[in-house]
């Protein structure tokens, strides 16, 4: 038995082109998976870990709506409740230097339960005389920091900087860094002050951000605890909060695996082709075999054994790479959480012995899988001779329909599945890949047909030679159908994806124009407008109207809902688009009634609609509100309500305005308004000013920066179908040396078979290329309205550039023609005395 | 001086040690390294800088019900309660609830947060239940801000979390000639719920008020005492609630100044006898192993009239020793003879064990008194409080 394996080791190593490319496919496929495994789970382990580090032991939180907790209500717990275990937090985001910085006020004194961090591990002077737990307490501003942070910021302990918090300027000193021995990582970005401080850097005074709460194990305490909870103030699982903010992120995470898994589908047909020419080239060798006794078992593991064995070989290669391509991905990821769900600061790659067990698996299972078919393949021969190659041909030939048939079969699941599984993402995926596998099925039979009609066109145009290049397509099929299956569902997915995220630009482009109406928007980042400035702009010359917005969040068990309180300019909503209702009697509502609009994903996730009531939780205690209308929005959170100042002052004591809209009056520039706006902002904040397009662009940038990750992904994909193309080419070109021997001994010359050789190549591709158009057009309408819907509550129009198809087209010939450079170059400098040749 | 001071030392090793203190168990400090070469509490005490804050040089009448109020332009403050006590059965409890405040700075820190404050709170809590031969401890701290602990005068409250010690309002139904106070504290197996009756009006220790513990000008406080409050209320202990009754003592001091180098501890003692008469004496012990010069005390008559007990007038001898298990060798046991009130005690604790381990280790417990008044017998109870005897570090 050893012989055995050692022919066919001996068999790879002498075709080590044969053997590169198969580990090569193998290779990349596992790559990108762990990849986008190690990108996902570090940006989620990163956030996790911060939120951990920030949350110490706190088992719950108590939150209430905008204005934070009452701080009256931590004293009551305390004092006449008689708790202990719990701890307020006033928190918030600074900038020091450009650098944004999560600042964490705290009460040193009940601190000691909570966080270990919060003590400093060395003082502004370690002397009995100065103390820094003084200073900390009494000084305005004083700061502790992990010596990291100091180190970053050039902050030596004893110095004196500036933080800027809701465009305000506040001094402050770093009095201590603090111990860092353990989840250093975490508290990268972390300044501890006093809760006097925080209070006064986030306009907090009386108010905490939320109370932290250790709580037993069972369900009493928090019964007892809820009983004085007033209206409004909600005690929450940090658990479950903390995954409720995770979980905004899912959608996006879940999409960039199924991104990585379509890789490895692409570098399984790989595998299959490799596999398949390797048993093809040794039939005879089997066949042999099979003659000296060699069971039919014995063949299949034989095949199999060697399939599994390059899968092993290329899975480790494909997890190293992984590893390192996770690394590069996951800054482009943790970037598009930062701009649509969260902060986070990835300063460590998680790379898990899981995901890289996963990956390796994934890679060795998709090897077998692929090895298998041929295993049987090979165990089928005659013990005698070799099958001939037109009896080989014949029998793919004669199996063709009954793949179609398969395909056909895998499609329709598919288009049963979708309407069955409602909103599950995992099931739309899963037709996804039904919907590509079955379709890919297809493809042979489409070739056959297509090459073998083109075959009498190109033998009546381009005489012998012509017909000869597109027919030995069809004629080798059993070899080239897999490279064009490949090599189509890889460019179908570049059509994919380009036609869904070009639908979405569109439609996003659209929605901004279309929303954003206003000429200049002004706000702070991190913090509220003071109010009074908002008054002082509205009076400026040149500004007709204002607009404002406020942003919350209010967090009930059951999950946080975004709010969006609105105020009105003259102009009114026009820049809101409603889905499902008449304008003027909804905006009657709106204002008047206390009814609020839906975001078309909080529709569709909470499956809400015009007519239908939410509850949102007020200081009032939990209120039904009457859903006027659904509204266009493409916001990646889990969707927002809408709501009127007007309903909203009804509720809540809270005339914070985050953002205003400024609508110019006729005649009026935008330049000099904002230099205006500058100068009587000066020494009271420092405001946040952009112009209509300034907006618009720079929400397109993130739209852009969102899907480069996605653009990454794809061309991994292309580039596994391209290598695949090469290795078929070579391997047929190897194949079928003795054909092209005798083609140059009846005197084709170098040239034309190298040609001959280059042009099927490219025809490869422009019938892979043609494949992939509809396959291509069908995965963007599964992603639109499918897994886009599913994932984001989203929906758009599909449109289609013939820009997309014709590079499609060019990208799948121009890169079979590539492909096809070298084996032709290698066909025609053969020596074809010593190709015809026989053992 | 005595018990309170203790509690500088406190915030000084909070202070100080402050970043050893974590929930973890961070490396635990050796504080050699800071006091090496001179006692460990008189060196803390003496580097609690004090300028900037009001001292306590001159003798000043006491006003009340200001006084009872907080000081707090003077750097440290206390409100200390300890009290013997029974239960209907005769069940014995001691209990001490001491509530301190410290200014962390001289300067001024006004601020539109609440929680801004200099004033921190500090609270021990301990009862010793001696059938259960059990002593418990409890401490608390806080910032003296947003009403999480403070102080005030009028009416009379003092407060750290729910530990809280005031004024009942005056229509109490108890007589009508003393006001009386309510002291409440619980943590998790011990709580008390008590009404104090006081017997007579406070009555100044030193010199008139004004108590001296060193040579230095400023190491020194204001001190008054109410010797016999009577006690009624409740005690849990474990899982059992108590009825009990009983005699208690209030401390109250203030000042800015500390001990002075030489100095290593101090032994304090108050007692309550059965003739109506109590006595509080601080003996002052120098790292010499010598009576310091300015221990000193007061003995009250059953009127409540004071009379100051110089450092001769007061003999004590040590005749038992008890050796801590976290170490450290403390006396226990004394034999106390005052000649000119011609008072020969001899006390003895009613439980050995009564140390608290917290951030400073110190001795403090209920104790019993026998003896003779000219050749009368007489009995009592008290409190002793005896620090500078662990040797080694603060467990962080």
């Amino acid at each position: 038995m050893p012989v055995l394996y050692k022919a066919s080791f001996g068999y790879l190593l002498r075709h080590p082109w044969q053997l590169g490319l198969a580990l090569l496919g193998i290779c990349i496929g596992v790559a990108v998976i762990v990849a986008v495994d190690i990108a996902n789970s570090s940006s989620r382990k990163a956030f996790l870990l911060s939120m951990n580090t920030i949350n110490g032991e706190a088992s719950h939180q108590i939150v209430a709506g905008p204005g934070g907790v009452d701080e009256e209500l931590y004293v009551h717990l305390r004092v006449a409740g008689g708790m202990r275990n719990i701890a307020p937090i006033v928190t918030g985001y600074v900038s020091v230097d450009g650098q944004t910085l999560q600042v964490l006020g705290v009460d040193v004194f009940a601190e000691r339960t909570f966080r270990a961090y919060t003590q400093p591990a060395t003082g502004r002077r370690s002397t009995l005389n100065e103390s820094t737990f003084g200073e900390f307490l009494t000084k305005p501003g004083a700061v502790l920091m992990s010596s990291a942070v100091a180190t970053k910021l050039g902050l030596a302990i004893g110095e004196d900087f500036t933080i800027t918090s809701a465009g305000r300027d506040y001094p402050a000193l770093l009095i201590g860094t603090t111990q860092s021995s353990s989840s250093s990582a975490a508290l990268a970005n972390i300044l501890v002050v006093d809760i006097a401080s925080a209070q006064h850097w986030f306009d907090k005074i009386g108010h905490l951000s939320r109370i932290d709460v250790r709580l037993p194990a069972d369900q009493g305490a928090a019964a007892s605890i809820l009983a004085e909870l007033p209206p409004g103030t909600e005690l929450l699982s940090a658990e479950s909060r903390t995954r409720s903010i995770t979980e905004m992120s899912t959608a996006f995470m879940t999409n960039l695996t199924a991104m990585s898994l379509l890789a490895l589908l692409i570098g399984t047909f790989l595998i299959y082709n490799s596999v398949s020419f390797a048993v093809l080239q040794r039939r005879g060798l089997i066949g042999v075999l099979r003659a000296l006794g060699l069971t039919r078992r014995e063949t299949f593991s034989l095949i199999v054994a060697e399939g599994a064995a390059l899968g092993i070989v290329g899975a480790l290669f494909g997890v190293l790479l992984g590893v390192w391509l996770g690394e590069q991905l996951l800054l482009l990821v943790s970037q598009s959480i930062n701009d649509l769900y969260f902060r986070v600061t990835v300063t460590n790659v998680t790379v898990s012995p899981l995901s890289l067990l996963v990956g390796f698996v994934a890679g060795v299972g998709a090897t077998g899988l692929a090895a298998m078919v041929p295993a049987i393949e090979a165990s089928g021969y005659r013990p005698q001779l070799s099958l001939a190659r037109s009896v080989l041909e014949r029998r793919t030939r004669r199996l063709l329909p009954s793949i179609a048939l398969a395909g056909l079969a895998a499609a329709a699941l598919a288009l049963i599945i979708l309407p069955l599984s409602g909103t599950s993402l995992v099931a739309g995926l899963t037709a996804m890949f039904l919907l590509i596998l079955g379709f890919a099925l297809c493809i042979p039979v489409m070739v056959d047909t297509v090459s073998r009609l083109a075959a009498g066109v190109a033998g009546r145009f381009g005489g012998a030679t012509a017909r000869l290049t597109v027919r030995g397509v069809s004629a080798s099929l059993s070899r080239t159908g897999v490279a064009i299956v490949a090599l189509a569902v890889a460019v179908s997915a570049t059509v994919g994806v380009s036609v869904m995220v070009d639908s979405f630009r569109l439609a996003v482009n659209d929605w901004i124009g279309n929303s954003l109406r206003a000429d200049i928007y002004v706000g702070v980042p991190g913090g509220s407008l003071d109010p009074e400035l908002v008054r002082d702009i509205a009076q400026l010359p040149g500004v007709a109207e204002i607009s404002s917005s406020r942003r919350i969040w209010l967090e009930m068990p059951q999950g946080r809902t975004r709010v969006l309180i609105l105020n009105r300019a003259g102009p009114g909503y026009g820049g809101v688009e409603l889905l499902d209702a008449e304008a003027e009697e909804t905006w009657r509502s709106f204002e008047a009634d206390g009814a609020v609009l839906v975001s078309e994903p909080y529709a569709y996730r909470n499956a809400v609609a015009r007519g239908s009531t939410l509850s949102l939780n007020t200081p009032l205690g939990p209120q039904a509100f009457n859903i006027a209308a659904t509204y266009r929005s493409y916001d990646a959170n889990q969707g927002t309500v809408l709501m009127s100042r007007t309903t909203y002052r009804r509720y809540w004591h809270d005339e914070a305005i985050d953002s205003i809209g400024v609508y110019l009056a006729a005649g009026a520039a935008s330049q000099s308004v904002m230099e205006r706006m500058r100068e009587i902002s000066k020494g009271r904040q420092s405001l946040l000013m952009r112009s209509n397009r300034e907006l618009r662009d720079l929400s397109l940038q993130i739209f852009d920066r969102t899907f480069v990750i996605t653009d990454v992904l794809y061309w991994l994909a292309v580039g596994v179908a391209i290598i695949g193309i090469l290795g078929s080419m070579l391997a047929l070109q190897l194949e079928r040396a003795r054909e092209f021997a005798i083609l140059r001994a009846i005197g084709m010359t170098p040239w034309q078979l190298g040609s001959m050789v280059t042009l099927q190549s490219g025809f490869i591709g422009l019938l892979s290329g043609l494949a992939a158009l509809p396959l291509g057009l069908l995965m963007a309408w599964v992603l639109i309205d499918v897994i886009n819907r599913r994932s984001f509550g989203w929906q758009m129009d599909m449109s289609i550039a013939p820009s997309f198809l014709l590079t499609a087209l060019a990208l799948s010939t121009g890169a079979a023609l590539m492909a096809g450079l070298y084996p032709a170059y290698r066909a025609a400098s053969a020596r074809p005395a010593l190709a015809m040749r026989e053992e | 001086m005595r018990k309170g001071l203790l509690f500088i030392v406190f915030i000084v090793i909070l202070i100080v040690f402050w970043p050893y203190s974590s929930v973890q168990h961070a490396p635990a400090a050796d504080p050699t390294e800071f006091v090496s070469g001179a006692p460990r509490l008189a060196r803390l005490l003496g580097a609690a800088d004090s300028e900037g804050y009001r001292q306590a040089l001159t003798a000043r009448p006491f006003r009340f019900p200001e006084d009872h109020g907080p000081h707090p332009e003077y750097r440290n403050e206390w409100w200390y309660v300890t009290g013997n006590l029974h239960g209907e059965n005769g069940q014995r409890f001691g209990f001490e609830l001491t509530l301190f405040r410290f200014s962390v700075t001289a300067t001024s820190v006004a601020d539109d947060s609440a929680w801004r404050t200099k004033q921190v709170y500090i609270g021990h809590f301990a009862i010793t239940d001696l059938r259960a031969r059990k002593f418990r401890v409890a401490t608390r701290y806080s910032r003296g801000g947003v009403g999480l602990a403070g102080a005030q005068s009028n009416p009379f409250r003092v407060w750290l979390e729910q530990w809280e010690l005031g004024e009942l309002p005056p229509d109490g139904g108890v007589d009508e000639s003393a006001q009386a106070w309510y002291l409440r504290a619980m943590d998790d197996d011990i709580a008390i719920d008590l009404t104090l009756m006081p017997r007579y009006a406070p009555v100044s220790n030193g010199i008139d008020g004004l108590s001296k513990k060193s040579a230095a000008p400023g190491n020194a406080s204001y001190y008054y005492s109410l010797p016999r409050l009577r006690t009624t209320g409740t005690l849990r202990s474990g899982e059992q609630i108590f009825e009990v009754s009983g005699l208690s003592w209030l401390d109250r001091e203030w000042g800015s100044g500390g001990l002075s180098l030489d100095q290593q501890g101090w032994d304090w003692f108050a007692l309550q006898l059965s003739d109506g008469s109590s006595l509080m004496f601080y003996d002052l012990r120098k790292t010499d192993g010598t009576r310091d010069l300015y221990s000193a005390g007061t003995f009250v008559a059953k009127d409540g009239t004071a009379t100051p007990l110089s450092r001769d007038e007061v003999v004590i001898d040590v005749l038992e020793y008890w050796d801590s298990p976290a170490g450290g060798r403390y006396p226990m046991g004394w034999r106390m003879t005052i000649a000119s009130h011609e008072l020969s005690l001899r006390i003895s604790p009613i439980l050995r064990g009564q140390e608290l381990d917290t951030l400073v280790r110190y001795w403090e417990g209920a104790v019993d008194v026998a003896g003779e008044r000219r050749n009368n017998a007489i009995s009592g109870r008290g409190y002793v409080e005896l620090t500078g005897y662990a040797a080694d570090s603060p467990a962080p």
